[in-house]
């Protein structure tokens, strides 16, 4: 008796990501429906039969019907494969909400929607113990039910749920809590857990799959899905797979010239991807000459091209003229003089102008630099 | 850079061809009428040094004379020692030449050619240059000297004229300004708040990035709140939905609990068998009440009976006796029929004998009594008034009676009382005669005796009265009437037996106790009027609740089935949907809003820094002007110092400590200003070497005659510059200047 299925979450389809530039919104947008398919593909490679998606598969309940149908269609796409629908924060089994609108829509036969808390018979041996939301905020642990929730006997039960385990200090979006110890309580053989965009044991037979296509900056590890063998009434193995198009990463870093971001340069090269599919963020600090501010300019600009995404916050990055900054453009007198009077302004926090001066000393140092190269072209 | 000649041809006024030659250094002066063309030479003047041989357009034919053609333009002139001729020609056929006149080899042509001219003029491209400086067309020389501004509209427009100065001033300032390379961080840091904000620096610029940010980020912002509103609305809605399909199946499992219809059932059923109970209820009521009144019917007609029954047997008795007293009164009736002696006739009976007897009494008394006797065989023989006696008699004759003896005589015997005896014999006849027909009538012979049948007569009448009353007791109607009441009596009682009906009485007395007892016992059946009627107000209230709760569901399910609508359309409209996209395109346009915010704040801020360091130098950065325009102020003025603005720009007058706009100057004034400042540019660029001809057109128009005088003792004066020429119409006016005078002639062109 072996039951084998693939545990994921947070797809949250149709995510718009119109923060970003509008290539890059769609690319990302894209990756997440891509996704699905790389999902099927871990699962037959792993004899899965089903596909459990632990909450939060749609982004929001007003989202469009062509966003719904695109990512049913996916799963369809894989028919070999049964995709189980758990209603999550975002996507919560309201009556005449969302999963309404899915079932007229017209749900694929391989797809089901879990919008009620109802064993569900998994195969000829398991049974599924579905805890759908159905408000953002339930208030109360949807997964109680399970406790009394009858099997036939010697089924495996697994449980499916979307939530924070309480206890375990999540910083998942939702507010709903989950009781840590739910699998033991209702002789769940695996507890499949969604919410928490990184992949995440809690307990042996607990986990959170993680988002398998990040969405954000993350503090934790997204980008995999759980291929989970259930073996007797035992989790026998859950192996992580990695399944993202892009990675994400955040960095901060305290520099003093051009030659403390190579540590930087560094930890980009070490990344699961290469660079044109890693988004990255990245804050620095610290105090730079005006030549080498510049230089980190055209340092952001070259990692621009090469990164997918690069963000980098330049904002706790004070700027201090060197007396070499102005002297290798032969600027003199005045010219000096104003930078010594924005230099001032800049360096005082409480200044009225501390950040104006701040660019006003960059521009001032660029404008110089661009005109002495006109003058000398 | 020193003019030598200048030529035209088909050029504005000049229709013929036309020059002015020879001329010198120093002061020039071409006095001439207003319609000499003066200002036409300058205009040609302009055309050989400033304009492009290819212009076209407006420019072209403002060049153009009435009469057309394509204008023609020469100028002869010195630079950098040597000497030159520019030769352009406009319209179709353009071109540009510039020979050099000691070889008389031409030098370039067309565009090289202006190139090169730009070089030896110090012209920078199509700008005037420093030639803009110190060239000023007639009428101009009322405007604030300005460089850098279009004279024509008073904007601000590069025209090289600032640089050209400041390249004149050169190296002298150059420490304390900064140089070129401030200059150029100025343009740069002003250009590019030029692409942000307005001129003035006070409001954005109209389509520059930043309003352009703004707007798309005020446009996203809106977009987004109508988003948020319609997102916001789903959510209402969604969760509507949720309160009523909770409240709908509340409300189905309340029926459920309730059980309504059920009880509607069991009330109905048991109303149903009470309103049978009771009707069987009611009959037995009836029926008791029709025992009853039965029971009490026979009663009755056995009272009505017993009674009659009694009549029957008195007025039996009675006829018995009404029938006896009839025939008794029959008897006395008869008696009375049969009996004359009235009491009437027994009274007048009696009152006639009285009559009699007093009449008798009174004729005997009158009368004569004759008696006969008679003699044997006398007997018959008599007749007394002719009636014969037969038997002795005494005639008592009351009057006169004849009396006859048969044979023997007639004697009459008359009565002394005759009369009195005769009305009373009279009377005593009537008597006698009414007493015999009434004891006649009375059948008797004596007054005696109807006196007896009248008291028998009486003693009947008394009887028959007797009877009658005791007869009128008995039986009023009579025997008859009796007889008739009898058998009618005897006909309703038909021969009807009281003790049967004694025994039927009892029977139905019988008959109402069972009728008692079944209206008992239906009665005990059913409930009392106020249960049943709290029964029936059972069943409306639940009636009520079933509709009530019906109502509801219905009201629910249409409230769900709208909000469904609601909801599938928005759902269809998508917009709401559109909230997180809208999130983060907000962001995003917010985050280059204030980006370009903080550029224009950065801007400012080192434009603002430079120009107030600027500010601090300005007083060194004007001193090569001032230091030479202040002896042409003072010779003219007297005592005055002027002031400039930025780059230049004159800004005001002072004289004995009082401050004055340029603007509000006289006209004189201003145009001498203008003059003067013009002639500090001019000596200015010849101080530096690079010295243009200071050309006047027209321009002390205003001038009263002692500043006349003055102004031209100044530019007379001002020796610095290499060449000055005055293109005037005022000959007299400037009759004190000295120099070469210039005069046109005609042109051949070569």
């Amino acid at each position: 008796m072996t039951v084998r299925f693939v545990h994921t979450a947070d797809w949250q389809i149709g995510k718009p990501f119109r923060n970003f530039t509008t290539g890059l919104a769609g690319e990302l947008a894209a990756a997440r429906l891509d996704c699905i398919g790389r999902i099927a593909e871990i699962a037959k490679k792993n004899a899965a039969a089903h596909v459990l998606v632990a909450g939060d598969v749609f982004d929001g309940e007003n989202l469009g019907n062509l966003e719904i149908r695109r990512g049913l269609e996916r799963m369809a796409a894989h028919g070999t494969l049964t995709w189980l629908l758990l209603p999550g924060n975002h996507d919560p089994a309201r009556p005449g909400g969302l999963w309404d609108r899915i079932r007229r829509i017209g749900l694929p036969g391989n797809v089901t929607a879990l919008t009620t808390p109802e064993p569900y018979a998994l195969g000829a041996d398991a049974v599924l113990l579905p805890a759908p939301l159905t408000t953002k905020n339930p208030g109360r642990d949807p997964t109680e039910w399970m406790d009394s929730a009858t099997s036939p006997p010697g089924f495996i039960r697994i449980g499916l749920a979307h939530g924070s385990v309480q206890g375990f200090g999540s910083d998942g979006d939702s507010a709903v809590l989950i009781a840590r110890d739910r699998a033991a309580k209702a002789g769940l053989s695996y507890l499949a857990l969604g919410d928490w965009h990184g992949t995440r044991s809690i307990a042996a037979d607990t986990w959170y799959s993680g988002t398998p296509e990040p969405d954000r900056f993350p503090d934790n590890d997204p980008g995999h899905v759980l291929a989970v063998t259930i073996e007797g009434q035992r989790t026998c193995s859950v192996e992580k797979i990695a399944s993202a198009k892009f990675a994400w990463a955040k960095a901060s870093a305290a520099v003093r010239s051009t030659a403390d971001l190579t540590a930087l340069e560094r930890s980009f090269a070490g990344m699961s991807v290469e660079p044109a599919r890693l988004l990255i963020r990245v804050a620095l600090s610290g105090s730079l000459s005006l030549a080498e501010h510049a230089a980190v300019e055209a340092w952001r600009e070259t990692w621009a091209a090469r990164l997918r995404h690069l963000e980098l916050d330049m904002s706790a990055l004070a700027v201090r003229p060197a007396a070499a900054d102005f002297e290798s453009l032969g600027a003199s007198g005045p010219l000096v003089e104003a930078a010594r009077m924005l230099s001032a302004a800049a360096d005082d926090p409480r200044h009225a102008d501390h950040a104006a001066a701040q660019l006003a000393l960059v521009r001032l140092f660029g404008f110089a630099a661009e005109a002495a190269r006109e003058a000398s072209a | 850079m020193k003019l030598l000649a200048l030529r035209v041809a088909a050029f504005r006024r000049f229709s013929d061809p036309a020059a002015v030659e020879d001329i010198g250094g120093g002061v020039n002066v071409l006095a001439g009428p207003n319609e000499l063309g003066k200002s036409t030479l300058f205009h040609a003047l302009e055309a050989a040094f400033l304009q492009r041989h290819k212009i076209s357009g407006a420019a072209l034919d403002a060049m153009r004379p009435r009469a057309g053609g394509d204008p023609l333009v020469e100028a002869d002139f010195e630079a950098n020692g040597q000497h030159w001729r520019i030769r352009k020609q406009f319209g179709r056929s353009n071109s540009a030449i510039l020979t050099d006149l000691a070889t008389g080899r031409v030098e370039a042509r067309n565009a090289e050619a202006e190139v090169r001219l730009e070089k030896l003029t110090g012209g920078s491209g199509e700008l005037p240059g420093r030639l803009g400086l110190v060239w000023v067309r007639q009428q101009r020389s009322l405007a604030r000297p300005d460089p850098d501004h279009d004279p024509q509209t008073g904007k601000g427009k590069p025209r090289g004229e600032k640089s050209a100065l400041v390249d004149a001033i050169g190296q002298e300032v150059e420490a304390a300004v900064g140089g070129e390379l401030f200059a150029s961080v100025q343009a740069r840091a002003s250009a590019a708040l030029d692409a942000l904000v307005t001129a003035q620096r006070s409001a954005v610029k109209k389509n520059g990035p930043l309003d352009l940010a703004q707007r798309q980020r005020d446009d996203i912002a809106k977009a987004l709140d109508d988003a948020r509103r319609l997102a916001l609305a789903a959510q209402d809605r969604l969760e509507r939905i949720a309160v009523a399909s909770q409240q709908l199946t509340d409300l189905e499992n309340e029926q459920l609990h309730a059980n309504a219809a059920d009880r509607l059932d069991i009330i109905d059923a048991r109303i149903a068998a009470e309103a049978k109970g009771r009707s069987v209820r009611d009959l037995a009521r009836e029926t008791l009440k029709t025992r009853i009144l039965e029971a009490q019917a026979a009663r009755q007609s056995q009272l009505a009976l017993v009674g009659s029954l009694a009549r029957l047997k008195d007025m039996c008795a009675a006829r018995a006796g009404a029938e006896a007293l009839e025939v008794e009164i029959k008897t006395f009736v008869a008696g009375i029929n049969g009996n004359q002696a009235t009491p009437a006739r027994i009274e007048r009976l009696i009152a006639l004998e009285r009559v009699l007897a007093v009449s008798a009494a009174e004729l005997n008394a009158q009368a004569a009594t004759v008696d006969i006797a008679f003699v044997p065989g006398g007997a018959g023989r008599l007749s007394v008034d002719g009636r014969p006696v037969v038997e002795n008699t005494s005639l008592t004759i009351a009057h006169r009676s004849v009396l006859d003896i048969a044979g023997i005589a007639a004697i009459t015997v008359t009565a002394a009382g005759a009369e009195r005896a005769a009305a009373a014999a009279m009377r005593a006849d009537k008597a006698s005669s009414e007493i015999h027909d009434s004891l006649q009538a009375i059948g008797v012979a004596s007054t005696d005796e109807a006196r007896a049948l009248g008291e028998q007569r009486a003693r009947y009448v008394e009887q028959l009265d007797r009877a009658r009353a005791h007869l009128s007791g008995l039986a009023p109607q009579g025997a008859l009437g009796l007889a008739a009441e009898i058998a009618k009596t005897e006909a309703l009682s038909g021969g009807a037996d009281p003790a049967k009906l004694m025994s039927e009485i009892a029977a139905l007395d019988a008959s109402v106790t069972t009728a008692q007892r079944q209206h008992e016992v239906a009665t005990a059946a059913v409930l009392s009027d106020d249960d049943f009627r709290a029964l029936s107000f059972e069943r409306e209230e639940v009636r009520a609740v079933i509709e009530r709760s019906a109502s509801d569901t219905a009201r629910l399910k249409l409230r769900l089935e709208g909000l469904r609508g609601e909801q599938m359309g928005a759902d269809e409209d998508g917009r709401a949907g559109q909230v997180p996209g809208l999130e983060g395109e907000l962001e995003r346009a917010d985050a280059e809003a204030r980006r370009l915010d903080a550029e224009v704040a950065g801007l400012k801020l080192l434009a603002d820094t430079l120009q107030a360091i600027e500010a601090r130098t300005r007083a060194t950065y004007f001193a090569p002007v001032t230091k030479r325009l202040q002896p042409h102020l003072d010779a003219v003025f007297g005592s005055a110092a002027l002031d400039f603005r930025d780059a230049f720009a004159l800004d005001s007058l002072t004289r004995a400590g009082m401050r004055e706009d340029f603007a509000t100057l006289s006209d004189g004034t201003r145009e001498q200003i203008s003059v003067l400042v013009r002639l500090s540019f001019a000596e200015l660029l010849a101080g530096r070497g690079v010295a243009v001809p200071l050309i006047l057109d027209d321009p002390l128009v205003y001038s009263d005659d002692v500043r006349m005088r003055a102004l031209c003792g100044v530019i007379a004066n001002a020796t610095a510059i290499p060449q000055i020429i005055v293109l005037t119409c005022r000959e007299t006016a400037f009759s004190a200047l000295p120099g070469r005078r210039l005069t046109v002639t005609a042109w051949r062109p070569g």
